[in-house]
């Protein structure tokens, strides 16, 4: 992380503005384990029924699970619907 | 469920799409801000989705820009459903003249309602807004509310306030009627109060004049109970007045009737003869149509009803269901206990026809009383309080 960034953050954080709009980072809201909403990502990289991949400002983020079915998709959000077993960040 | 209900409004496509890099078309598609929904692997090289009407015609660029290939699975909704009928012409004037046909309808009045009048009548109204302009049949924007109210007002000096609502194809018209003045006691000529029944005086009221009986005196009809001949205390002189009061006295009210060995009973016989009546625009047909009741005395049941639909919207359909119930009359023996009780009852009925309203009942006395001839009387005596005043005007002289 830049220094620019960090910058950039404590700016965030004093005036609590939303973080993922100013920072370009995902928000991710899990609901339960089989229904999960992903704001602010930048492209789907590959989508399998056990695995799904985006592309996000912060690195590929990896939804791993079964019967995975994109429920809605849009340009800022996806919602991903099924059995989510693990996240994970490769940056 | 509002999702599903607008996509049914704005038609969607559901779509197979084949290749390898089928996300590269997804991404394409966001992009390019079409939505996508439901989309589920169907197997390695190919996935499904769902998309809306207006989105599939620029979808069909983006598959080939994206190097896949895309196949309709489905086409559903509002805007496809549509585009079937479309060719159909005839169902679809027949769809429109119904359309046109009902609005027309629903565009007249057909129900006409008055609220608000007690002591005038309601055909007397509803007749005087038909001549005004409001009737059964009426085109809703012909009736001009502003000029009904005018002349009903004009028309008539027993209003006070008149107002018209129009509600789907009912029209209401609220009235309130004027309190009509008693005439005003402009000349007040000296007068007495006078007794127009016999009694015993219980009580004395005086608002002008001067007392002539006192509680307890036996007064009978025609005494001056208040005089209006006021003595002025030096002169001595008499000052005319109109004397107000009012003088409760007792009275009493004698009712005897025979003790009858028998009623007659108006009962059912248990035939029945229906009639039904259906107006249709102002025509009426009966059902069924040849009247063949023959009963010598009958009871009528009358149930009216005019369909429609929720609480304003009238149909100009009425139905009217008659019923007529044969009737005869019997004569029902009565045993001693019954006979006191039916003559009791009969004299309590007419008791109401004799005994003013204004009186109160303080007792009622019963005692039976036999004639020479060994007929059976029933004797009600109604001991009563109540005004036996009335203003007497002086004859000038």
């Amino acid at each position: 992380m830049g220094k620019r960034l960090r910058i950039k953050e404590k700016f965030v954080n004093a005036l609590e503005l939303p973080r993922e709009l100013i920072l370009n980072v995902p928000k991710i809201t899990l609901t339960g384990k089989d229904k999960i909403l992903i704001e602010c990502y930048r492209s789907l990289v590959s989508y399998e029924t056990d695995c799904v991949k985006l592309s996000t400002a912060i690195g590929v983020l990896s939804l791993y699970g079964r019967d995975l079915t994109i429920k809605e998709i849009t340009g800022e959000d996806i919602i991903v619907q099924g059995k989510v077993n693990k996240l994970e960040f490769h940056s | 469920m509002i999702f599903k209900l607008i996509n049914f409004f704005r038609g969607y496509v559901h779509i197979k799409i084949s290749n390898k890099f089928v996300e590269r078309f997804i991404n394409i598609c966001t992009y390019h801000n079409l939505f996508l929904w439901d989309i589920v692997r169907e197997d390695d090289a190919s996935v499904t989705a769902y998309l809306s009407r207006r989105a599939f015609r620029e979808a069909g660029a983006i598959a080939e820009k994206a190097n896949v290939t895309m196949e309709v699975l489905k086409k559903g909704g509002l805007p496809y459903i549509l585009a079937r009928y479309k060719k159909r012409k005839a169902f679809a004037a027949g769809a429109l003249l119904f359309i046109i046909t009902f609005a027309y309808l629903m565009s007249l009045v057909w129900y006409v309602e008055v609220i608000g009048n007690e002591r005038i009548p309601t055909e007397e109204l509803l007749n005087e807004v038909k001549n005004s302009g409001i009737y059964i049949g009426v085109s809703k924007g012909k009736i001009d509310r502003d000029s009904v109210i005018t002349d009903m007002m004009l028309s008539r000096d027993d209003l006070s306030w008149v107002g018209i609502y129009v509600k789907g194809t009912k029209v209401t018209v609220h009235v309130t009627e004027r309190d009509l003045m008693p005439p005003a006691e402009d000349d007040k000529p000296p007068c007495d109060i006078v007794a127009i029944k016999d009694g015993v005086v219980k009580e004395v009221i005086v608002k002008a004049g001067i007392a002539a009986v006192k509680e307890g005196d036996s007064v009978f009809k025609g005494d001056v109970l208040i005089k209006g001949d006021v003595p002025l205390k030096f002169s001595g002189d008499l000052l005319h007045v109109h004397a107000r009061g009012e003088v409760y006295a007792v009275t009493w009210y004698d009712i005897k009737k025979e003790v009858p060995a028998y009623k007659t009973v108006k009962d059912r016989t248990g035939k029945t003869y229906k009639k039904t009546r259906i107006d249709i625009f102002g025509k009426s047909v009966y059902l069924p149509k040849l009247s063949n009741m023959s009963y010598a005395e009958y009871e009528e049941e009358v149930q009216s009803r005019t369909l429609s639909l929720g609480q304003n919207v009238y149909l100009p359909v009425s139905v009217t269901e008659y019923r007529f119930n044969e009737i005869q009359t019997v004569q029902v023996s009565l045993n001693e206990e019954e006979a006191i009780e039916y003559c009791v009852s009969l004299i309590e009925e007419e008791a109401k026809d004799v005994i003013p309203e204004n009186a109160e009942v303080l007792a009622k006395y019963r005692r039976y009383v036999y004639d020479e001839n060994g007929k059976k009387y029933v004797e009600m005596i109604y001991e009563c309080k109540e005004n036996i005043g009335v203003t007497v005007v002086k004859a000038k002289g």
